[in-house]
C-alpha cells in the first residue's frame, strides 16, 4: 500500500470514530412523517433513523399520547420542542442520549388584595410587578390582583400614588395568597386613599380619566363645595352644562347618555339643587374612574361615557371622623371598625344651608303669612358596612339616599280695601326628587387566578310635587279644597356577576353576567277636588308603569401578544325585552395598544354602544323634571360607534404623563320632543308619537399634560373639538351644532403645597362659545277677533321668529377659580381652612341672552345674563 | 313655572346675577308678509297685514296697499281697509258661518306672496256662571264634546251696559285650578293670566264645573262677562306657542320657542275662534 493511501484510510477511520459516537448534534436536520404514533414510537422511529438515544422511565414519563408530525430537514432541537412542549415531557442531552423526564411546573401565581397599612382601605389599581422579568398587573377595583409568574421570581414590587413602594421578597416558590399593606407617604400630612394607575404606556386602556380624590379636595370650590363631576369637566373632552349647571357633556354626548355607577348601581340623577352640584360627597369617595370611549365589554347600557365612583370601605382599625361647615352646606363623616379587622363601617351625611339665606326672601316675595314656613335644601346620606368573612370572602353592604327639598307652606288672611278680613287661604306645597340607592356585593377568591363579585342592587330616581289648596272666604258661603299631586319615577333592580380570570400572565380575562329589571313611572297625575258644594272628584291620569328587563353578557380579554404589542378583544350582548318587543344587540369592543421606541404607546380602540332607555327633555339644562322613558316599537335604541386613536406616556420617575387623542363618534336614534311642552308634562302611552328621531356625530382631538407628584402638581388640557346633530324636521334637516359643541376648550390646573400648613390651587378655564338660537326676525302676533274688543295683550307685544336652531354663537368664556387653604395639627385633631375664589377676576360670562324691553326708551335690547360674578367662599373643616 | 323656583333658589346662593346690554349683529330673514286674523263665527273678519322687521323690533309697518282677498270655500268675500282706533284692517263685507273654510291671501310690492286658510270651530256651551261679592270665586258649567279634542280660551271681563247689554270692557286676572293645566307652581306663586288657554284632555266629553280665582274680591252691582272661546286646532296651536314664547322671553333653562304659524310665504295665524259670553251679577 502506498503511503499515500494508507494515511487516507487511517483519516478515514480516525474520523468514522467520532462519527459514531457523536453522529447527532441539535442542528442536525431530521425528517420525519407519522400521523397519529404514540410519543415512544416517535422517539424509536428517530432511533432508528438518526441514531438518536432516548433514555425515559416507562412509568414516569407518559409516552403513549398520540402526535402528529410532518418535517423534512428541520433541525433536531426544534422537532424536540414540537414533540414535548405541549405534552408535559422536558428533554436534555446528556452524552449520546436524550433523558426525558417529567416536566417541572416552572410558574406560580401570587394573589390577594393591596391595601392601606393604616385602615386597611383596599387600593383601586395598585401596581404589583417584577422589575426582572418587567410584567406585571394592578388592582382590581376591589383591590385584588393575580399575577402569574415565573416559579423563581423572588421579588415583586408594589406601588401606589402617595404610598411608599413596598420590596415583596418572596421566600417560597409556591403559589400563595399574600396580602400587600402599604405605608402612605410622609409628605402628605393629610393621608387621603388617592388614585394611581400603571404608567399609561402600560396600559391597553385609553380614552379613560383617573381623578385622584386628593385633587379633586384640593381644587377651588365653588360655593366652598369640593365636587367630583364639577373636576371631571376640567378634563379633555369633558365639559358641563353653561356656567354653573353641571350635567355632563362627554364628547359631544347628553348627560343622558353617561352611565353613572356610585359602587355598581347605576344612579339616574347625578346632581342637586338643578345639576349645580353633585350628589357624590367627596368624604365618601375612594375612586373614580371616567370612561370617555374605547369602553370596556363589562359596560353598557349608555352611549357617551361610563363615570365609575368607588365608595369608602371604612377604616378597619381606627376610627376617623371629619366635620366641615361651608357657604353652602354642613357635612360629617365617620369610619371605624366593628369589629376590629374584621368589620367597618363609614358614614356621611351632608345638608344645604342656603334656605336659611332663603327664606326671608321666599316670606316677601311669596307673602308665607305668620304660619308660613319655607325650606329648600338638598341632603344625601351615605353607609357602608364591609365585613371580611375569610381571606377569600368579603360582603360590602351600602347605602345612600339623597333629596332636593322645597316646602311652601302658606296660611294668610287676606283683606279688603276696607282692612277688612277677606278670605283665608292657606296652601302646603312641596317640591322634590332624589335618589335612593342600596347594594350588597359578595367578593369571593374561587382560586388564585379566579375572583369573583356578585352585586344585587336597587336603585331609584323620583320627581314629585303635590300641593293642597283651601280657601275660605270670611264674608261669603264660597270655600275651596284641592289637592294635585305629580310624580314621575325611575326604578331598577339587578344581578350582576362579574368575573376576574387570570389564566396565563399574558392574559387578563373578564367575563360575566348582568340582569336589571326597569320600571318606569314617567309623569303620573292625581287631582282630587272636595269643595262642599260641589261633587267630589278624584282623578288620576297617566297611571301607567312600563317595566324592560335589559339582559346582558360580556366578555374581553386584555392579550399581551409580545411585550410591544396588546389587545383587548371583548364583546357585551345585550338584550332589552319591552312586551311586545325585544330587541338584541352584539357590541363589539376593541383596544390595541403597541410599544413605540421611548416608552411611546399608540393605542386604538373600537367601541359599539347600545342605550335602550331615553330622556325625555324639553331644556338647555338636566332638570329633574326630565322623563326617563324604554325603547318603544316606533322609538328604536339609540347605538353609537366610536373610533379612537392616541399616543401616551408616562415618565420613568412617574411624574409626568402626556396622552393625545383623536376620536370620531357616531349616534343614531337620539331624540327631540316635536313641540315645546311645559315642564310637568306627561310621557303618555304615545309619547314615541310627539318626539322626532335624528342622528350625530362628534370628533375631536385631546391633550392632557399632567404633573402628578411632587409640591407643585397640575395639569394642562386642551381640546379641539365638534359636535352635530341632525333631525328631519329641525333646520330643514341640515346638520347643527349640537347645543354643548365648543371648538376650543382649554384648562390649566395647578397645585401647590408650601412646607409648612399652605396649600394653593388655582385654575383658569378658556372655552369657545357654545351654539346659540336667536330670533331671526320679528313681527305683530294676532290678538283679537275684533278691535272693538277690549285689548288683552297676549302676553308678548311682538312674535320674535325663531327658525333655525343654533346657528349663532354666544361669546367666548374665560374663568379664572383660586383657592388657599392653612392645615394645622393639634393633639388628635387636624384642621383645615380654605378659602376660594369663583372667577376671581369677575368676568361677566355669558349665560343666556335675550330681548329684554326698556321701560325708558320703549325699545327692546338685546341683555346677556351672567350667572355667576365673583364669589367667594369659606370652608372649615377638622378631622379626628 | 319651573324657572320660577330655579331661579328662586339659584339667586339665593348666587347672591346675584348680572345682566348687561350687548350689541350682536343678528342676521335678518328678510322682509316677509305678515297676516293676522282671528275669524270669529256670525261676524265679518277683521284682517290685519304688516311687515315683518329685523329681530329685537317692537313696532312694525302696516302694509295699507297690500292687496287681500278672503274666500269661503273657493268664493271670494269682498274686503275693504279700514282704520279702526288708530290700525288699519281689511274687512270683509258679510259676516262668515260656521261649516266652511277660509282662506286669505295677500300680496304687496316687492314681497312674496302668502295664503292661510282655516276652518271655524262650533260654539262652546257654557252657563250658570255664579259669584258671591267680595268672594274670589267665579264658577260656570262647560259641556265639553264627547269624541272630539276641544280647545278653549277662559277670560273673564269687567262688563259696562251699553245699548241696553252688557259689554265686556275690562279683562280680570284669574287663575285656574292646575288640574286643568298642570301649572302646579302658579298655584303658590301670585300669578294671574287674563288668559288661559287649554286644552278637553282632562276632561272630554264631560259637563265640568270650571272654578276660576281672581286676583280682586268681585265688586257688587256691577256685570262680569265669562268669555270661553273655542279654538280650531290651529288657533289653539298659536295662542299656546305665543303664550309659551312670552312666558319664557327670560328664562334661560329653556330653547327659545317657536310660535307656531300658518301662513305659507310669511308669518302670522289666521285661523277660526267662536266665543260665547255670559254675563253675571256677583251675589
Amino acid at each position: 500500500m502506498k503511503p499515500l493511501a494508507r494515511k487516507l484510510l487511517l483519516g478515514m477511520l480516525l474520523l468514522y470514530c467520532p462519527l459514531q459516537s457523536w453522529a447527532w448534534n441539535w442542528r442536525t436536520r431530521v425528517s420525519v412523517s407519522l400521523k397519529k404514533q404514540p410519543l415512544h414510537e416517535v422517539c424509536r422511529h428517530l432511533e432508528k433513523e438518526y441514531g438518536i438515544l432516548f433514555a425515559y422511565s416507562r412509568d414516569i414519563v407518559k409516552m403513549s399520547q398520540p402526535v402528529d408530525i410532518d418535517v423534512k430537514n428541520v433541525p433536531l432541537k426544534r422537532v424536540m420542542e414540537m414533540l414535548f412542549e405541549e405534552n408535559g415531557v422536558e428533554y436534555k442531552k446528556i452524552g449520546e442520549q436524550i433523558v426525558l423526564t417529567v416536566k417541572k411546573k416552572e410558574q406560580r401565581t401570587i394573589n390577594g388584595y393591596i391595601e392601606d397599612g393604616r385602615t386597611g382601605e383596599r387600593l383601586i389599581g395598585a401596581t404589583i410587578y417584577s422589575p426582572v422579568l418587567q410584567v406585571g398587573t394592578v388592582t382590581n377595583q376591589y383591590g385584588f390582583y393575580s399575577i402569574t409568574t415565573k416559579k423563581d421570581t423572588l421579588t415583586l414590587i408594589v406601588t401606589y400614588l402617595g404610598y411608599d413602594p413596598l420590596v415583596l421578597r418572596l421566600e417560597d416558590k409556591m403559589s400563595r395568597q399574600i396580602k400587600v399593606q402599604l405605608t402612605p407617604s410622609n409628605m402628605l400630612k393629610q393621608v387621603e386613599v388617592s388614585e394611581s394607575t400603571p404608567k399609561l404606556q402600560d396600559q391597553t386602556q385609553m380614552s379613560r380619566v383617573s381623578l385622584p380624590m386628593v385633587s379633586v379636595k384640593a381644587m377651588p370650590k365653588l360655593l366652598g363645595e369640593a365636587d367630583v363631576m364639577r373636576a371631571m369637566m376640567s378634563m379633555p373632552g369633558v365639559s358641563g352644562g353653561r356656567e354653573g349647571a353641571s350635567g355632563l357633556n362627554v364628547r359631544g354626548g347628553s348627560p343622558d347618555q353617561n352611565l353613572v355607577l356610585l359602587d355598581g348601581t347605576p344612579v339616574y340623577n347625578p346632581s342637586h339643587a338643578f345639576g349645580i352640584f353633585s350628589v357624590f360627597n367627596p368624604d365618601m369617595v375612594k375612586n373614580v374612574e371616567l370612561y370617555k370611549g374605547a369602553f370596556p365589554a363589562r359596560y353598557g347600557g349608555r352611549l357617551s361615557s361610563v363615570a365609575d365612583i368607588s365608595l369608602k370601605d371604612g377604616d378597619m382599625r381606627k376610627y376617623h371622623g371629619e366635620v366641615s361647615l361651608g357657604i353652602l352646606s354642613a357635612k360629617f363623616m365617620v369610619e371605624g371598625p366593628i369589629w376590629k379587622n374584621k368589620t367597618s363601617f363609614v358614614v356621611t351625611g351632608r345638608r344645604s344651608l342656603f334656605d336659611m339665606y332663603l327664606s326671608d326672601l321666599a316670606d316677601q316675595e311669596l307673602e308665607l303669612g305668620e304660619k308660613g314656613e319655607f325650606f329648600a335644601y338638598f341632603y344625601d346620606v351615605n353607609a357602608k358596612i364591609n365585613h371580611i368573612f375569610s381571606s377569600r370572602d368579603r360582603l360590602f353592604i351600602s347605602a345612600y339616599g339623597g333629596q332636593d327639598n322645597m316646602k311652601v307652606l302658606k296660611d294668610i288672611d287676606k283683606f279688603d280695601a276696607d282692612g277688612v278680613k277677606s278670605f283665608n287661604e292657606y296652601l302646603n306645597f312641596r317640591l322634590g326628587w332624589g335618589n335612593q340607592i342600596y347594594s350588597i356585593r359578595w367578593n369571593h377568591i374561587f382560586n388564585p387566578r379566579l375572583f369573583s363579585n356578585v352585586t344585587t342592587s336597587f336603585s331609584q330616581f323620583f320627581f314629585l310635587t303635590d300641593y293642597r289648596y283651601r280657601y275660605e272666604s270670611y264674608k261669603v258661603p264660597d270655600r275651596d279644597n284641592l289637592f294635585g299631586k305629580y310624580y314621575s319615577r325611575s326604578q331598577n333592580g339587578s344581578l350582576k356577576m362579574d368575573f376576574d380570570y387570570r389564566p396565563h400572565p399574558d392574559h387578563a380575562v373578564r367575563f360575566g353576567l348582568h340582569s336589571t329589571y326597569h320600571i318606569f313611572e314617567p309623569g303620573i297625575t292625581q287631582f282630587a277636588d272636595d269643595g262642599e258644594d260641589r261633587p267630589k272628584t278624584d282623578t288620576v291620569y297617566n297611571k301607567q308603569k312600563p317595566g324592560g328587563l335589559e339582559l346582558s353578557l360580556y366578555g374581553e380579554d386584555d392579550w399581551r401578544i409580545r411585550d410591544s404589542l396588546h389587545l383587548n378583544l371583548g364583546v357585551h350582548i345585550s338584550a332589552f325585552m319591552i312586551f311586545p318587543k325585544t330587541y338584541v344587540s352584539v357590541q363589539p369592543r376593541l383596544g390595541f395598544r403597541y410599544m413605540l421606541p421611548r416608552n411611546w404607546a399608540v393605542k386604538l380602540s373600537y367601541t359599539n354602544m347600545v342605550q335602550y332607555i331615553h330622556l325625555l327633555t324639553n331644556n338647555n339644562t338636566y332638570l329633574p323634571t326630565d322623563l326617563w322613558v324604554p325603547v318603544t316599537e316606533k322609538v328604536k335604541p339609540m347605538t353609537s360607534n366610536q373610533v379612537a386613536i392616541g399616543l401616551a406616556k408616562t415618565s420613568k420617575d412617574q411624574q409626568y404623563e402626556v396622552s393625545l387623542e383623536g376620536y370620531y363618534k357616531s349616534l343614531n336614534n337620539v331624540i327631540e320632543y316635536e313641540e315645546q311642552v311645559s315642564n310637568f308634562q306627561s310621557a303618555s302611552k304615545n309619547w314615541d308619537e310627539k318626539v322626532i328621531r335624528g342622528s350625530g356625530s362628534s370628533y375631536g382631538m385631546e391633550l392632557l399634560v399632567q404633573k402628578k407628584t411632587g409640591r407643585t402638581q397640575g395639569s394642562v388640557a386642551y381640546t379641539l373639538s365638534r359636535s352635530n346633530r341632525s333631525f328631519p324636521t329641525i333646520n330643514n334637516g341640515r346638520v347643527f351644532p349640537y347645543k354643548y359643541d365648543r371648538l376650543h376648550d382649554v384648562e390649566f390646573t395647578i397645585m401647590h403645597k408650601f412646607k409648612k400648613n399652605w396649600e394653593l390651587a388655582a385654575n383658569w378655564e378658556f372655552s369657545s362659545g357654545v351654539p346659540l338660537t336667536m330670533p331671526s326676525a320679528s313681527y305683530e302676533p294676532g290678538t283679537g277677533a275684533s278691535p272693538y274688543d277690549p285689548v288683552v295683550d297676549p302676553g308678548n307685544g311682538q312674535v320674535d321668529l325663531v327658525k333655525d336652531r343654533n346657528t349663532l354663537r354666544m361669546a367666548e368664556q374665560h374663568r379664572l377659580d383660586v383657592s388657599v387653604s392653612y392645615n394645622w395639627q393639634r393633639k388628635l385633631f387636624a384642621y383645615m381652612i380654605n378659602l376660594s375664589v369663583y372667577n376671581a377676576y369677575n368676568q361677566m360670562n355669558p349665560f343666556y341672552y335675550y330681548y329684554a324691553h326698556n321701560e325708558g326708551t320703549g325699545k327692546r335690547e338685546l341683555t346677556q345674563l351672567t350667572l355667576i360674578p365673583v364669589l367667594p367662599s369659606l370652608t372649615f373643616s377638622m378631622r379626628f | 313655572m319651573m324657572r320660577k323656583i330655579t331661579l328662586l333658589i339659584i339667586s339665593a346662593f348666587l347672591f346675584t346675577s348680572c345682566l348687561k346690554t350687548v350689541d350682536m349683529d343678528l342676521p335678518y330673514d328678510g322682509d316677509k308678509i305678515v297676516v293676522n286674523a282671528f275669524m270669529q263665527v256670525d261676524s265679518v273678519v277683521y284682517i290685519r297685514v304688516t311687515k315683518s322687521e329685523p329681530p329685537g323690533s317692537n313696532s312694525f309697518t302696516e302694509l295699507d296697499k297690500a292687496t287681500v282677498s278672503l274666500f269661503e270655500n273657493d268664493q271670494e268675500i269682498p274686503v275693504t281697509r279700514k282704520v279702526i282706533n288708530g290700525l288699519g284692517y281689511f274687512v270683509s263685507a258679510r259676516q262668515i258661518k260656521y261649516g266652511y273654510n277660509y282662506k286669505v291671501k295677500a300680496t304687496a310690492d316687492n314681497l312674496t306672496a302668502v295664503s292661510a286658510v282655516d276652518s271655524l270651530p262650533q260654539q262652546p256651551m257654557v252657563g250658570l256662571p255664579s259669584g258671591f261679592v267680595g268672594g274670589n270665586r267665579i264658577q260656570f258649567k262647560l259641556q265639553d264634546r264627547a269624541g272630539f279634542t276641544d280647545y278653549y280660551r277662559f277670560r273673564i271681563y269687567l262688563a259696562e251696559v251699553s245699548g241696553g247689554r252688557p259689554v265686556p270692557v275690562t279683562p280680570l286676572k284669574v287663575r285656574f285650578d292646575p288640574s286643568y293645566n298642570n301649572e302646579f307652581i302658579d298655584i303658590f306663586s301670585r300669578e294671574y293670566y287674563v288668559t288661559n288657554i287649554i286644552s278637553d284632555e282632562r276632561f272630554s266629553g264631560s259637563e265640568v264645573n270650571v272654578v276660576m280665582q281672581t286676583e280682586n274680591p268681585l265688586p257688587a252691582d256691577q256685570y262680569l262677562v265669562v268669555e270661553v272661546t273655542a279654538l280650531t286646532p290651529t288657533a289653539f296651536k298659536y295662542l299656546k306657542s305665543l303664550q309659551y314664547q312670552g312666558a319664557n322671553v327670560e328664562n334661560p333653562l329653556v330653547e327659545p320657542a317657536t310660535v307656531f304659524s300658518n301662513v305659507t310665504g310669511g308669518y302670522g295665524i289666521v285661523a277660526g275662534i267662536n266665543s260665547t259670553r255670559v254675563p253675571f251679577k256677583a251675589n
